[in-house]
This record gives structure tokens, sequence and C-alpha cells, in this order.
């Protein structure tokens, strides 16, 4: 025996059946060009040096040996060049996705951000409006995620239970659009990179909340036209 | 596909109506009977609407509220103080090449779910269907209600106000074929000058069938009192099956109330979503500047007015899926707000720098973990889990869920504790509490799922595309 596992699910009125094919033939026509296969992730794993370079210099900062800005872009670019195999994979293979690294790598992409603010203003002298701008810099992070987990999220409950086969299309198509999942974690870490690398700390953190957040807010602007489109 | 709708009536009935207006453009729960029939046909692409009395007011108010959704057509008969199968009757022309077409009374109202019930198996040619309610001591105003006595083969035996032996109720709505024009002008050749007449025609030929629509909402607006049944039951239709503790004892109690009274202005739910943002800002605002009290009551009520949206959205069909997204958005932002104000709140009664930005930094982290982790059970196909391993913590939520509530530290919840822990004066720990109160949920809610697997029907899908 088995049981379908509940949740918090939508409690919009149950859009109809045609809505729900609707966003997945917006899905097949704008973004969609076939299934990638496992084999196409090959080679991505070498990213996970980069990975090692941000700990590393993260690691020579803390000892003394690697002044704070070069250390916090390094840690944050290889953050995420690490991880970018993970988001892949997890987009691509959506169901039976580990929960626990999802929950890992989203709530790290905010972790990792406060804590160089955090360490910026209170171990640096740096001023609060880095941290302000940190902040801004880590919910945006995740506003660019949680926008396209919205999506789904705001699915009706009716529909996600009683279509379960278009559901899945839907899930997948989803997670595996080129469309919605740009490269969101790259614009802000490399933003925030650049900005600590070029000696203007707070004008790159600046950048990366702007283009963040306008980068979310476009792409669904053109989702929702295609979705309203007749 | 084309519809029919009959409005030539003058509706004579309906005591208090004044005589500008008309029953279809009575007003339920802030939307006209004709909008929400119309919300009820999405598949329809083109409506057909018969006038008589007060045509040309009625064809003008028509084309103002629905020109936009659908292409209009008017068919106008003098003769409207006569029978309804003449007016069906005088919209012969515009329907004949129809292969099928649905036929609406201008002052039924219908929910979209007994449209599609009705639609999910179409008469066979040279038939038509009745959408039929066999909950016979539901209705509302049983003496004025069309009975209908269903026989077998999913056929239709005898329809009429005046039957003595019946089994089922007449919704006033039907998924025809042209052969109805045929049999309406039978029944007028003959005399009768009714829908029903018309009706009974097919039933000799056994070619009047029926689906069942039991359970689903229609109601015949024939006075001021059927409005207000009407606005019951709509009100009913949108409660929600479960909610989390806080909404189900007290918030929706007063968000109820505020909806039921804003649906009849031109209010609508996105503006709320956005009015409920500035209204956590002011909540959060009022904190961090030191009202503690007012700002606590400021994030209940903001969690209050959280459920209205959803509640207009249902109540006045207005829902849509960019809506639900841009409330989800909100909720989030939301949030984050009061979870700063809190954390400025903590400030101003005399914490550190160091202390406000680590709690300030903890909380969110917390708050963004434990959204992913919930969320992310939903995004992720439709998981199956083996029964047996689902331990206590299912069978709590089950008990809760048996009870119309959701069980956890669902947004009501957390909402409740912040604004109570803001007014005592102790922001700060109620901001570790929460921390320690989200870490420990959504470690229990993963627990939960930790051997799931996809669903056949995702695991076939993806095979499929070869992924």
């Amino acid at each position: 025996m088995s049981i379908t596992l509940p949740g918090k699910m939508s409690d919009q009125p149950a859009a109809g059946t045609s809505e729900l094919r609707s966003l997945t033939d917006v899905l097949e026509r704008v973004n969609f060009a076939g299934a990638r296969s496992r084999r196409s992730f090959a080679g991505q794993g070498t990213t996970g040096l980069l990975g090692v370079l941000g700990l590393a210099s993260a690691a020579l900062y803390a000892v003394g040996y690697m002044p704070a800005e070069p250390a916090a872009a390094l840690l944050l670019v290889g953050w995420v060049a690490a991880t970018r195999l993970h988001v892949s994979t997890s987009r691509v293979f959506a169901a039976g996705t580990n929960h626990l690294g999802t929950v890992a790598l989203r709530t790290l992409d905010a972790a990792i951000l406060l804590g160089v603010g955090l360490v910026f203003i209170l171990r640096e002298g740096w001023p609060q409006t880095v941290m302000v701008w940190a902040v801004a810099d880590a919910l945006t992070g995740y506003l660019s995620y949680y926008s396209q987990v919205a999506v789904l999220k705001s699915v009706p409950a009716g529909m996600r239970t009683g279509e379960p086969g278009t559901m899945a299309a839907v899930d997948h198509l989803f997670l595996s659009s080129p469309l919605l999942w740009g490269p969101d974690r790259e614009l802000v870490a490399g933003l925030c990179a650049v900005g600590l690398l070029t000696g203007l700390p707070e004008w790159g953190l600046a950048a990366a909340v702007f283009a963040g957040n306008l980068n979310w807010i476009l792409k669904f602007r053109r989702l929702w036209r295609e979705v309203n489109r007749k | 596909m084309k519809a029919l709708i009959i409005a030539a009536g003058k509706g004579s009935r309906f005591n208090g109506l004044s005589s500008k207006e008309h029953k279809a453009l009575l007003e339920v729960c802030g939307r006209t009977v004709v909008e929400r029939i119309l919300d009820a046909l999405p598949q329809v692409d083109e409506l057909v609407v018969v006038t008589g009395y007060r045509a040309e007011r009625l064809e003008r108010d028509l084309q103002d509220l629905l020109a936009r959704r659908v292409r209009l057509s008017f068919v106008r008969i003098r003769d409207w103080d006569r029978g309804n199968g003449l007016s069906v009757l005088a919209a012969r022309q515009a329907l004949e090449a129809e292969e099928r077409f649905l036929l609406l009374m201008s002052d039924h109202l219908v929910e979209p779910a007994l449209i599609r019930r009705l639609c999910l198996d179409p008469p066979g040619p040279g038939e038509c269907l009745l959408a039929v309610d066999r909950d016979v001591e539901g209705v509302f105003d049983l003496e004025d209600a069309t009975k209908v006595l269903l026989g077998d083969e999913r056929r239709i035996e005898a329809i009429g106000k005046d039957l003595t032996e019946y089994n089922a109720l007449d919704t006033g709505v039907f998924y025809c074929t042209p052969v109805l024009f045929d049999a309406l002008e039978e029944a007028a050749a003959a005399g009768g000058e009714s829908l029903s007449h018309g009706i009974r025609v097919l039933c000799g030929r056994r070619a009047m069938g029926y689906r069942d629509v039991s359970g689903c909402l229609w109601q015949d607006i024939d006075s001021p009192e059927c409005v207000a049944e009407a606005e019951k039951r709509l009100w009913n239709r949108v409660q929600k099956p479960r909610d989390g503790v806080v909404s189900r004892l007290f918030n929706r109690k007063v968000s109820g109330w505020i909806t039921r009274r804003i649906c009849r202005l031109p209010v609508k739910p996105d503006q709320v979503t956005v009015f409920n943002v500035l209204l956590a800002g002011l909540a959060a605002w009022l904190m961090a500047t030191g009202h503690l009290l007012s700002g606590a009551v400021a994030a209940q009520l903001y969690s209050i007015v959280d459920g209205v949206d959803g509640e207009l959205a249902r109540l006045k069909n207005m829902g849509s899926w960019a809506g639900g997204w841009l409330d989800n958005i909100c909720d989030r932002l939301c949030d984050w707000m009061l979870i700063i104000g809190a954390a400025c709140a903590a400030r101003f009664l005399g914490a550190g720098d160091t202390f406000f930005w680590v709690l300030l930094t903890a909380a969110l982290v917390s708050n963004l973990a434990y959204w992913t982790a919930m969320d992310s059970l939903l995004v992720s196909g439709v998981l199956r889990a083996p029964a047996g391993e689902r331990g206590d913590l299912a069978e709590l939520e089950a008990w809760f869920y048996q009870r119309g509530m959701v069980f956890g530290l669902t947004h009501d919840c957390y909402i409740l504790i912040l604004a109570v822990g803001v007014a005592s004066g102790f922001p700060a720990y109620t901001l570790w509490l929460l921390i320690a109160l989200e870490t420990l949920w959504w470690t229990a809610k993963l627990s939960q799922v930790r051997n799931a697997e996809p669903s056949a029907i995702y695991v076939d899908y993806l095979a499929g595309k070869n992924v």
C-alpha cells in the first residue's frame, strides 16, 4: 500500500485543465528542445575544483594569508560553480531529488552571502550598509529561485492530484526549462564577486540586487505573457 | 463551441427588480449571473443570446460586460411573454449548422464543474442531454423546480413542474444537437410552447439523455431569497477544506467577514495582495520603530487579510495562475519584512549591532531553509512513499487533517507566534524560538519522505522522454 504525500498546496480556484495544458504547451514551445540525457552532464564535475579553490581561499583568509575581498569573491564564485552540477541534475531528474541537498544548496547560497557580509562588518570594520546590501543580495538570490518554485506551487491542489499525468509533464518541463532556470545564481554571485575584486564592493552588491531582481521579473513577465497568449 | 442563452423573459416573479434591470444582470457576490455563466463556459467561443423584454438595453449591457471575453450575437424576439421553447426555436438559424451546442437559462447560476461534468460525455447524433441533480431534498425552492423522472440507459422518461413521480431535478443546462429544434417545432405545432414540451417530444423518441451533476452548484435566481441562498451556497463553496490551526479557528472568521463585504466592490484579488504587502511593511516599520504592540496587531491583521485575496478570487471566479504566483511571492516578501521588523525591534530594545546582524542572518537563513524544504516536496513530481514509514508525525497530521486543519508551523501559526512575541516585548527570544521550530519542522517533514520515490506516472513520463 502506498500513499500520495500531502503538502501545502495552493488554495487558488481550480484552473481548468486547459490552463494547465497551456502552460505545458508554452514550456514545450519556448524552452524544451528535448530532454537532456544523463550523459549531457559528463565532465561538469570538474567545476568542483573551483569549489575547492573557494574553500581554500576562505581558509587562507581565516589564517591571515589572503585579503578579505579576493577571498570572498573566490568563495562566492567557487561555491556557485561547484554546485552547478547539482542544480542541473536536480532540475532534469526532478523527481527523486535529494531534498536535503536542495535545502542545503539554497540555504548556503544565502548563508554564504550573509556570512561574507557579517565578516566584512564585524571583522573588517566595513560600514553596515555592506551588510544591508548582503541581506538584499541573499534575498534576491532566493527570490529568483522561489519565483520559479511558486509557479508549480500555484497549481491548484485538485489539479495536481486529479491530473497526475499532465502534472508530471508540467513538473518535468518546468524543472528542465532553460527559459526559467537561467544563470540566476551566477548573476548574483558574479556581480558581487566583480564588485569585491574591483574595489567597489557596495556597487557590486547593489548591482547584483538590481540585476537579479530585474532578471526574474522580466523572465516571468515573458512566461505569463506566453501563457495568456491565445 | 457555441452556447445559447435564453434571456427573453421579464422575470415577473422577482419582486423588487426595477424595470431597468434584468435577472441575468443581478449580482451574486459581486458578479453578475451572466458573467458567472460565462465563467463556467471556458470552451465556448461564441455566445448566442435570445433577448425580448427590454432587448435593446439588455443587449447593450451584455455587450459591455461580455464582449471582451467572447464573441456575442443576439436573436431578438417580439413574443417574449410566450413559452421559452419559442425563444430557443428563434435561435435555430444561428445554431443549426453546429454539431453540438450548450443551452442555458440566463437566470440559472451554474459552476464550471457542472459544465465540465456535462461535457465529459457528449450527446450522440440525434440526441440531447440534460444536466440533472438527484439531490431533490437539497434544492432551495422545490415547488418551483422542474422535476425529472429518470429511466434506464441514462434516458429521461418525463419532465415538468407538476410531475408527482420524479427522482431528479432539471438544472437548466442542456447539451444539445440541432434535433432539439425539430422537437420544439413539433411541440409548438401541437400547442406546446415551452422548452419542457420540446423535451417531452424527445423523451417520446428516447432521444433525451441525462448526465448526473449531483453535488455541483446550480441555483435558479427567481427571487431575492434565491439570490441570498445562492450567495450562501457560493460562500460555502469557496471555503478551503483545510487550513492552518490559527486560520481555521480565528483568521478565516475575520477574513470571511471582510471578503463578504468587499466582494461587492470593484476590488481585484491582486490589489488585495499588494495591499497586504503594504500592511506587512507597515507592521515591520512599527516594530522597527519601537511600536511593538501596534506592530504586532498590524502583523496579525496582515495574516488575516492574507486569506482575503484567495477567498475573493474563488468567490468572484477571478483566480488565475499568475495571481496565485504573485500571492506566493508576496507571502515570502512579507515574511522577510516582518523578520527584519522583529530583529530591528530587538535592536530598539537594546541589542548590540553584532547580536542584531547575527540574529537577522540566522532568522532569514532559517526561514529560507524552511520554505525550500516544504516546497521541494511539491516540486518533485508526484511522490509516493510507503505508508508504513510515515511514523507518528503523519498520524498527528492525519488527526488534524480529518478536522479540516493542517498541523505544523504553517504560515498563520508563524505570524501569530511572531506577533505575540513582539507584543510581549521579547522579539529576539521569539525569533530564536521560531528558528528552532522551523528547523525542527522541516527536518521532521523531510525525514518523512526519505524513502519516497517518484510515482509510476512520473517515471513513465521520464522514460517516454528518454531521460
